[in-house]
């Protein structure tokens, strides 16, 4: 067996058992999520009206309309402080990585 | 000259020494005076050794590029040999600024470390310099692997130096956790590359010769030769070296703290003391940086080989991605933050995504404003985490809001925050402002508009940040009346000395450019010099 077929074998094996762990842990994971505990803040968003100039008034208000939801979805689904979630982004960041490059590479 | 090749060695040499003799002196002094005044002692003289290193490599050095073996153990024709450090322009500029910012914390620590423990620290600092040095200067992937375990391993314990507080032992975990399978997989990545970097052979008269080989200058050879077809064993090297710059990349994404591999840094910075803060928010987030320059524009980018080019444009448009995407997140998480540490710690996240973006371009300009960031950055993100570390002495507290009337304490404290703060936000005339000006000019230059307005934007969003912060400091009143601890003699000198270097690098902009940056652009460009000066002894 040359080495370029053997590369492909061995990493073919793997990649199953790993995918095979990994779709249990996500199986498992789900149901014992860890929920981040910090309540959104967004500094500046409590200035008084009156305090603001113009160019504040509008940026602040976009922020209260849009930024809310943003700074929501960060803090609660990404920067949560859990390491459980943490991994989860980053793992699924490097299969998406090499699947790129693979992609592309092969193109 | 005779002794300059050995300063290469000594420079990693040194640090490393000093750690381990620490452990010795202390029990045999009993005197922590006695410690602290070694640890200084090998500190500078390393900071003096990759000062001589830099002026060296930039000035005197014929390829701009030199090579030390150790022990002698030159490396055959198919780079198999010895441990080699191989430091061009670049290599010797993150030196000098590692070393530079060990010094810097060392000499601010006599203040502000004390008790038990404190052999242990400086024991852990100079392991974290000999780590880092021997990052920037190796000419080998392995060794490059062992380096940042030696690194990583030292800024884990720094990281947990308040062992008694729940939040700073978390902290560490979480790093060392995230690290830890940061550097196995790049190990796995380097198990896979060798054996396909091994598989490729070439013909030298009568010989084959196989290059088995984990030297960056080897590696970089057997892709450019793959382009002229005088090698065999190229069916491996393609598949492997996607899979590899997949692997490494992620790692080195990790360690440069880029997103989605970010999140350790926002518990790890601000849980460190201050010191500490400042190394791995101003230097060790570089090493990751520094990898991806490395091996993009030293082993991928000097090859024709159609695969690799393919490879190298699809990493580089990752970086520019990831790097934007860090950057515009990290932007909104400044503007809610109520800790003082995480703030500046989430800003690091947002110039790092400047830097990729600087990288990722792939343009001499882009290149140049990248590497004048990282100085701006290293000097500014220091001083502000050590000028915050002296206000958080004084008033006990990390708190934006009641971080107040710093100014009536202590004018050097508050010069210090309002300097890096207007320099990170990338203000007129500081050193921030001019690296962000060339960083702009850079992407207007390559057509990337979009990213012109990432940067803007984000530094917009950096000085609302920073503008809460400021206000606070210097037009209202302190909350409280007492004064927990006033910073002393050595914190007042290294914020007042990183104050000046931060302005002069904005005031003297052209010449730093001219003079540094430009012949340190130069050398990393030069590729051909990498590896002549490997195999030229």
């Amino acid at each position: 067996m040359d080495l370029f077929t053997m590369i492909l074998y061995v990493s073919l094996l793997m990649t199953i058992p790993m995918a095979v762990l990994m779709l249990i842990y996500f199986a498992c994971s789900t149901r014992y999520r860890a929920k981040g505990g910090e309540a959104p803040y967004t500094s500046g968003l409590d200035y008084p009206r009156e305090d603001l100039s113009v160019p504040d008034v509008f940026f602040w208000s976009i922020a209260r309309v849009h930024g809310r939801r943003i700074y929501v979805f960060l803090r609660e689904k990404i920067h949560n402080g859990v390491l459980d979630n943490w991994l989860t982004w980053m793992m699924s960041w490097l299969v998406f990585l090499a699947v790129l490059v693979m992609v592309f590479t092969l193109m | 000259m005779l002794w300059e090749p050995y300063m290469l060695g000594l420079a990693s040499l040194l640090p490393i020494l000093g750690a381990f003799a620490t452990p010795f002196i202390w029990v045999a002094t009993r005197r922590r005076g006695v410690v602290r005044a070694w640890a200084l002692v090998i500190i500078t003289a390393t900071f003096l050794v990759t000062l001589l290193n830099l002026y060296h490599i930039l000035y005197r050095s014929r390829l701009g590029v030199e090579t030390y073996y150790f022990g002698g153990w030159i490396l055959s024709l198919n780079f198999q040999g010895g441990i080699v450090y191989t430091v061009d322009g670049l290599s010797a500029l993150l030196g000098l600024v590692a070393a530079g910012l060990v010094l810097a914390a060392a000499v601010y620590s006599v203040d502000y470390i004390h008790g038990s423990g404190e052999e242990w620290y400086y024991t852990l600092l100079m392991g974290l310099l000999a780590g880092l040095i021997g990052i920037f200067y190796t000419g080998d992937a392995f060794n490059l692997f062992v380096m940042l375990e030696v690194a990583s391993v030292s800024a884990y314990a720094l990281v947990a130096y308040y062992r008694r507080s729940g939040p700073a032992i978390e902290a560490a975990l979480k790093y060392a956790i995230v690290g830890s399978i940061a550097t196995t997989i790049y190990f796995i990545s380097l198990v896979l590359l060798y054996t396909s970097i091994s598989q490729v052979s070439v013909r030298v008269g009568d010989e084959t010769v196989y290059l088995s080989t984990l030297n960056i200058a080897g590696m970089q050879l057997a892709y450019r030769l793959a382009a002229a077809g005088g090698v065999s064993g190229i069916n491996v090297l393609t598949p492997a070296a996607a899979i590899f710059i997949s692997m490494a990349t992620w790692v080195f994404m990790t360690k440069a703290a880029l997103f989605p591999n970010h999140f350790w840094l926002p518990d790890a910075h601000p849980a460190a003391p201050s010191p500490v803060s400042a190394l791995l928010s101003g230097v060790v987030v570089k090493a990751g940086i520094y990898a991806i320059i490395r091996f993009i524009y030293t082993v991928y980018m000097p090859s024709s080989y159609q695969p690799i080019v393919s490879i190298t444009d699809t990493l580089m448009n990752t970086v520019v991605v990831v790097g934007a995407v860090s950057s515009l997140v990290a932007g909104f998480m400044l503007l809610v933050q109520e800790d003082v540490k995480r703030l500046i710690a989430y800003s690091t996240i947002m110039h790092m995504g400047y830097i990729a973006m600087g990288i990722g371009i792939g343009t001499r300009m882009g290149l140049e404003a990248s590497i004048y960031h990282i100085l701006t950055h290293a000097t500014g993100k220091a001083l502000l985490f050590l000028s915050a570390g002296a206000a958080i002495m004084i008033t006990g507290t990390r708190s934006i809001n009641e971080l107040q009337g710093i100014a009536e304490r202590s004018r050097v404290v508050a010069a210090g925050i309002i300097i890096s703060a207007l320099s990170l936000a990338g203000t007129f005339p500081f050193g921030g402002f001019a690296s962000k000006l060339v960083l702009y000019l850079a992407f207007i230059q390559r057509g990337a508009y979009i990213l012109a307005v990432i940067l803007i934007t984000t530094s917009a969003m950096a000085f609302a940040a920073y503008a809460k912060l400021l206000y606070g400091l210097v037009f209202k009143r302190p909350i409280r009346s007492e004064v927990k601890a006033r910073p002393g003699r050595a914190m007042n000198t290294v914020i007042v000395v990183l104050s000046i270097i931060v302005v002069l690098l904005g005031v003297l902009a052209p010449y730093v450019l001219d003079d540094l940056v430009g012949p340190v652009a130069s050398s990393v460009l030069n590729y051909d010099n990498y590896y002549r000066s490997v195999l030229l002894r």
